[in-house]
């Protein structure tokens, strides 16, 4: 499952964020997931429990926010939610081709503590 | 202490993704990322196409595998020009990172054509890119039409799909302007060809799509050089 490379990647990038940042330990993150990437909360959960341990992220809160498929419509111009992954506009039945959120797969926050020491 | 990072979780692979890429451009290379659900007919596409272009195309092919090298046996016995097996050890996809270290002893320059065959998996393979010009999707009628909905990202980001072992329609309930329906649904305007592996029919068209990719990949970064027709 991909869920896993995901959450080896994103544990790389705590890691290196942490050390920019001078946190000794990392109590939460959030993550934004588009609903086209098929990621799995629940998986996600998982991995990160499992591949987190004696990380600085060990018993961290992974929060993970689903962001809707949008898509422009060129004829209307206008935003549409995708339902159902079908790339039409509802307004006028032209294809949706220019996606303008869904497809994200982000690191937008970490939260920690910071060492006693200053 | 909060840090807003806002940071594409896939960045690195990205990364190494357009070095592989910088690498391809350099040797005029077209480079296919080929992907399917396990035993939709990849590596008899291959093998059919090896065979096929034979004294047409220099095709190099690199094979993701989970455990074993048969795939890449049956390419290396179809013709290819250079063959390269990656073990994925347990992991559902490639990524750009296993592709790097395979492309430094390849002879990028001796080929035109470079396809690397992903693990069958209709999900994963979707979600991380190599370096490749084109994802091309193939699906076999025995699996039905329900596909495109169930795997969106596959579909929605590949630019061929090709419709495998059309051979067997006769024996099946599927139609194919179902599949084809289903698959512009999420895809709108997607190109797709109607093929069987096992007949060869339909592969001309694939064919024909091939060499014009890669006509259109060496004028867009010949520089001048191999420029043919305007
Ligand atoms: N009838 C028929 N059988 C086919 C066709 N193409 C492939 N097959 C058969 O389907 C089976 C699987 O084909 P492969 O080429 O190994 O499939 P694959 O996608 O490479 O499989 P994995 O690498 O394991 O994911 C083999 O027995 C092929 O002979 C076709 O067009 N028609
Ligand atoms: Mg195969
Ligand atoms: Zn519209």
């Amino acid at each position: 499952m991909h869920e896993t490379s995901i959450i080896e990647e994103l544990l790389a990038i705590v890691q290196r964020t942490a050390e920019e940042n001078r946190l000794v330990r990392v109590t939460g993150l959030s993550v934004r997931a588009g609903e086209m990437r098929a990621v799995v909360p629940e998986l996600m959960q998982e991995a990160f429990t499992v591949m987190s341990r004696g990380t600085l992220a060990e018993g961290a809160t992974l929060e993970i926010e689903s962001v809707p498929l949008k898509a422009r419509c060129r004829t209307c111009r206008r935003i549409v939610r995708v339902e159902q992954f079908a790339f039409f506009c509802p307004r006028c039945g032209k294809a949706l081709s220019e996606i303008v959120s869904g497809k994200e797969l982000d690191l937008v926050q970490v939260t920690g503590d910071k060492g006693d020491s200053p | 202490m909060k840090v807003t990072v806002l940071k594409d979780i896939l960045d690195a692979n990205h990364q190494v993704a357009a070095q592989n890429r910088a690498l391809f451009e350099r040797h005029r290379l077209l480079v296919l990322n080929l992907m399917s659900s396990p035993g939709a007919g990849k590596t008899a596409l291959l093998e059919r196409t090896l065979r096929d272009l034979r004294g047409r195309l220099r095709i190099g092919v690199i094979e993701g595998d989970i455990q074993t090298t048969l795939d890449a046996r049956r390419v290396e016995r179809a013709g290819a020009a250079w063959v390269h097996q990656i073990n994925t050890r347990g992991a559902c996809h490639l990524d750009a990172g296993m592709i790097a270290p395979a492309l430094a002893g390849a002879p990028l320059g001796r080929l035109d054509v470079l396809v690397i065959e992903n693990v069958g998996n209709l999900v994963c393979p979707a979600e991380f890119v190599v370096g490749e010009d084109h994802k091309v999707v193939l699906s076999a009628v025995t699996e039905g039409e329900d596909k495109p909905a169930k795997y969106p990202l596959m579909f929605r980001e590949s630019s061929l799909l090709l419709v495998n072992k059309i051979d067997l329609l006769p024996h099946l309930d599927v139609k194919l302007a179902a599949i084809h329906r289903a698959a512009r649904r999420v895809h709108p305007g997607l190109r797709i060809l109607d093929v069987s592996c096992r007949t060869g029919q339909g592969l001309p068209a694939f064919y024909a799509w091939l060499e014009s990719q890669l006509e259109r990949r060496r004028k867009g970064t010949g520089r001048g050089r191999k420029r043919t027709r305007a």
